[in-house]
């Protein structure tokens, strides 16, 4: 999957990469421009081969084919990878590989004398970024003396001491407690908007995706499986597996009455729905899965149950503080969707589906998702 | 934001394309020094046994002859047969003499306990020959045990159960170290879950407990064998009052007895190897399939009651370490005191003459204790350079070399030292050597390397668990800052593992300076050494000036480790701190 979604010269490029370990494949026909700038969110599941890319793309490891361009330039061809120290690439990583022998200051100008920074920009440089990252008063300390969000901060002053093309960050809010993690989460964004760096973010939370990435790639089995902006992600998920990371938890079996344009006929039950999806890979009669998220659905009156609807059963609720949790059984599906109002079972409800927020796959698609 | 520019493949790159990478050349550079270290004197020695007239540049094949002599010759016989039965003999003493301790020391809460670890320790470092020296002056006639009124038991000494039982209170620390490793966690859970299953506490032990302990005590025992059967430094001690023929002692008169037979000392080194290497064999083939990697996250110190019986634990625990410490070390020191030996130990035979003779001007010692403090120092940078740079490459490396290194920096550890003196020997004095002008063989290199080949599985395994500790991110940060290989060395990784390399070049040193094995055999001739002038004069019977000798260098050792150690901390605090927050 290449992407050409603009006409600039991209600041890394990366054609047909591959990774292998013996048999194992971790990583294959990669295909992937980042532009100037741009902060692109990688999103998959542990061994999806994410952090592989990001390693690679670093000169932490050696591609078995494929190549790299940073900056225009290759930096790697046959039989020769740049390496790491010679890369215009920097890291955040995962345990944040704070040298516990130093302090804040020595680990922040670590870099600075390699990457032939003037030694008269160290100390000013240093200062800003401690003030960039809200570390005023904190370079004589030592890693242990600092809390897990100060130390994050430390690693991210420590990746931007260089000037880097591109900033690689390697699930770095995965060490921190949920609280934390929500406001760096937030921090981060700003100071990557900030600063304006050419950035890869590792991760396997949705949230941490959405929130941080210009684009988000998301991938599986070592490949890419869609690519995109975060809306297109979370609205429009390309395939019944980005549906089911995303949350389109729901699903429902159905059959194309028609395709329209842009949107398909179907039927369920005795109920007539549209639905968004690719119109031109379905014909009449074909057997499809609609999947929803349960946030995007919602209880309608029942006298009002005409279009764009599904009746169902309440089989249970439950209260979790902001709204009900129902599950409703409609046919042989059971559906999840959240109310305003507690529902007793065995109760008849309609749910109302709004066109754009369901997406209907080959069966066989979703089985095998 | 300015940002980095990309370097690009410049012309240089593209040569250095050519080049090996920094690892590469490291890798060479160890493969090459344990090659040169390691394996090659073991080559040697088995090139020997095909061609024994190989160091004179003759290559006709041997006719193995002297393998039948293992049968003919009584001697080699008596020693074969004898080195075995000491050796299982003390296997199977000190392995329940260190399981034993373990057990009490981890499953029962008593005063005195925790100075088992420091005895163990204590016993281990303390070099054979000088405990075995220890052990002599007790039981000999007129020695401690006379005058304490028990020389029946300074006479049993000198049989092969008294030898077995000095032995194995010499090595039982590997047993007691080996088994505490197993014996301090607490893994009730399998224990609870057999209680669970209807097993009752004799049932549960015997099928549960002791059968996950095998391993250990397996480990322990062969660690056992493998010390006793290649120790000199007991039969050198013993050798002045009893006549007990042993193979590494055989190896030595082959070698430097005239008339000199390398072949012999080769056939015989073989053979020690061979028993030795078969032990393991033996060792890895009960271990195979068998689980020990029961200790997991969820094993927690043993939590250890006391006993209602506790005092006889601890009346116990003293007479044994009074046995194993104070009768040998104890009659060492007290002798060193005396005027005259067969005088004991009475207050008008108490003198300072042996240590004013010892360090007068004109004595021995000094010059020894120059150059044994020379090859230790000399030995022990050696191999801290090559197991530093092994022990990155065993740790972070992915190189197809790195299986050799792993062998290439262990097997000394089963090779005694006796044999890869021998294998020095061998390799070393090659005629085409000489016609080069290397002079290897008869310097006091020989012993330097030899020593520092020796000493390669300390160093590498310590610093290894070290190394192997450090998050390979640390070094990976450090690359994407522009930090190129020995930068990232230099600056990262040396300085967070401080404490390892300090213990392993303080080890090294200290074995180094001891090593009689090694010295006795390479010692080039005018080159006094510590170990190999103590032996002499002990073997004289100069006990008062042996004794004195050896206190003394104990001493100065004991003052260079704790120095050092002292030294070191307070220059690199910030080092020790960062890692001991870890």
């Amino acid at each position: 999957m290449s992407d050409s979604s603009t006409n600039q010269t991209p600041e890394v490029s990366i054609r047909q990469l591959r990774r292998t370990y013996g048999d194992a494949v971790a990583l294959d026909s990669i295909d992937l421009d980042i532009q100037p700038g741009e902060v692109i969110a990688v999103l998959g599941a542990s061994g999806c081969g994410k952090s592989t890319l990001l390693r690679l793309i670093g000169g932490l490891d050696q591609p078995t084919s494929g190549t790299i361009d940073i900056g225009g330039v290759r930096v790697n061809t046959p039989g020769f990878v740049m390496p790491a120290e010679k890369r215009p690439v920097n890291m955040v990583f995962q345990d944040y590989a704070l040298w516990p022998h130093m302090t804040v200051n020595q680990i922040i100008r670590f870099g600075m004398r390699y990457r032939k920074i003037p030694k008269s920009d160290w100390a000013p440089r240093t200062k800003e970024l401690l003030s960039l990252l809200e570390l005023d008063g904190l370079g004589d300390r030592f890693p242990r003396q600092l809390s897990g969000g100060q130390q994050q901060r430390v690693a991210i002053a420590r990746a931007l001491a260089t000037n880097p093309r591109l900033l690689l960050l390697d699930e770095p809010l995965s060490n921190l407690d949920s609280q934390l993690r929500l406001q760096m989460r937030d921090e981060l964004a700003v100071i990557l908007r900030q600063v304006g760096t050419t950035a890869m973010y590792v991760t396997h939370d949705l949230q941490e995706a959405l929130t941080l990435g210009d684009r988000l790639i998301v991938m599986r089995h070592g490949k890419i499986e869609q690519m995109g902006t975060a809306l297109d992600i979370f609205r429009r998920p390309a395939t019944p597996w980005v549906a089911g990371l995303v949350g389109f938890s729901n699903r429902v079996q159905v059959e194309v009455e028609r395709a329209l344009d842009g949107r398909i006929q179907v039927r369920q039950g005795d109920r007539r729905l549209e639905i968004s999806g690719d119109s031109n890979s379905v014909s009449s009669g074909d057997r499809m899965t609609m999947m929803m998220q349960p946030a995007a659905l919602s209880l309608a009156e029942v006298d009002k149950c005409n279009s764009n609807c599904i009746t169902a059963v309440v089989r249970d609720c439950h209260f979790e503080g902001l709204s009900w949790r129902l599950r409703c059984a409609a046919g042989d599906s059971l559906l999840t969707v959240h109310a305003d109002r507690s529902v007793a079972p065995g109760e008849m409800v309609c749910i109302a589906v709004p066109p754009e927020r369901a997406r209907a796959y080959p069966s066989e698609a979703v089985a095998a998702a | 934001m300015s940002t980095l520019p990309t370097p690009g493949i410049s012309p240089l790159d593209r040569l250095r394309m050519r080049l090996p990478t920094a690892d590469g050349v490291m890798m060479t550079g160890v493969v090459l020094a344990l090659l040169l270290l390691v394996a090659a004197p073991l080559i040697a020695m088995l090139l020997h046994l095909a061609f024994p007239r190989f160091y004179l540049g003759d290559y006709t094949l041997g006719d193995f002859r002297l393998f039948r002599d293992l049968w003919e010759r009584r001697l080699w016989r008596r020693a074969v047969t004898n080195s075995l039965s000491l050796a299982t003999g003390t296997m199977i003493l000190g392995t329940i003499i260190g399981a034993g301790l373990a057990w009490m020391r981890h499953n029962y809460r008593f005063p005195t306990a925790g100075l088992i670890d420091v005895a163990a320790w204590f016993i281990l470092v303390m070099p054979s020959f000088i405990i075995a020296q220890g052990w002599v002056l007790f039981a000999r006639s007129g020695g401690t045990a006379s005058q304490l009124g028990i020389g029946w038991l300074g006479d049993q000494v000198f049989t092969l159960p008294g030898m077995i039982v000095v032995m194995a209170l010499t090595n039982f620390p590997l047993a007691y170290l080996a088994t505490s490793a197993a014996l301090q966690w607490d893994v009730t859970r399998y224990e609870q879950a057999a209680r669970l299953c209807g097993a009752n506490a004799r049932e549960t032990l015997w099928r549960v407990r002791l059968p996950l302990l095998i391993p250990a005590f397996l480990s322990a025992a062969i660690l056992v064998f493998v010390d006793s059967i290649g120790d000199f430094g007991l039969p050198a001690a013993f050798l002045s009052v009893f006549n007990f023929p042993l193979i590494p002692y055989i190896i030595r008169s082959e070698v430097q007895t005239v008339p000199v037979s390398f072949e012999g000392g080769a056939v015989l080194s073989f053979v020690l190897v061979s028993l030795v290497g078969a032990a393991i064999a033996l060792q890895l083939k009960v271990l195979r399939g068998r689980g020990t990697d029961f200790l997991n996250a969820g094993a927690a110190p043993r939590n250890r009651p006391r006993p209602s019986f506790w005092p006889v634990l601890m009346l116990l625990n003293v007479l044994f370490l009074f046995l194993a410490i104070f009768a040998p070390l104890g009659t060492s020191l007290s002798v060193s005191f005396m005027e005259r030996y067969s005088r004991g130990l009475t207050v008008d035979n108490l003198t300072l003459q042996n240590y004013v003779e010892v360090l007068s001007s004109g004595s021995a010692l000094l010059p020894a204790l120059q150059n044994s403090f020379s090859i230790a120092f000399k030995a022990a940078a050696i191999s801290m350079v090559v197991g530093f740079f092994a022990a990155y490459l065993l740790a972070f490396s992915n190189n197809k070399m790195k299986q050799f290194i792993d062998v290439a920096s262990t097997v000394t550890l089963a090779v005694p030292g006796i044999v890869l003196a021998v294998g020095y020997i061998l390799m070393w004095n090659q005629r085409w050597l000489a016609d080069l002008g290397v002079q290897v063989y008869g310097s006091e290199w020989a012993i330097i390397l030899c020593s520092a080949a020796s000493s390669i599985p300390i160093a590498v395994r310590v610093m290894l668990g070290a190394v192997a500790q450090t998050p390979k991110s640390f070094l990976s940060s450090a690359a994407l800052q522009g930090a190129g290989l020995l930068t990232r060395l230099r600056a990262i990784l040396m300085p967070l593992i401080m404490a390892g390399m300090m213990s392993a070049g303080l080890a090294v040193f200290a074995s180094s300076v001891f090593d009689l094995a090694i010295t006795t055999m390479l010692q080039p001739p005018g080159y006094p050494t510590i170990p190999v002038i103590i032996d002499n004069q002990f073997r004289t019977v100069e006990y008062g000036w042996a004794t004195a000798a050896t206190v003394i260098v104990c001493s100065i050792t004991a003052c260079i480790i704790v120095a050092t150690r002292w030294g070191m901390r307070r220059t690199f605090r910030t080092y020790f701190e960062a890692t001991e927050a870890k």
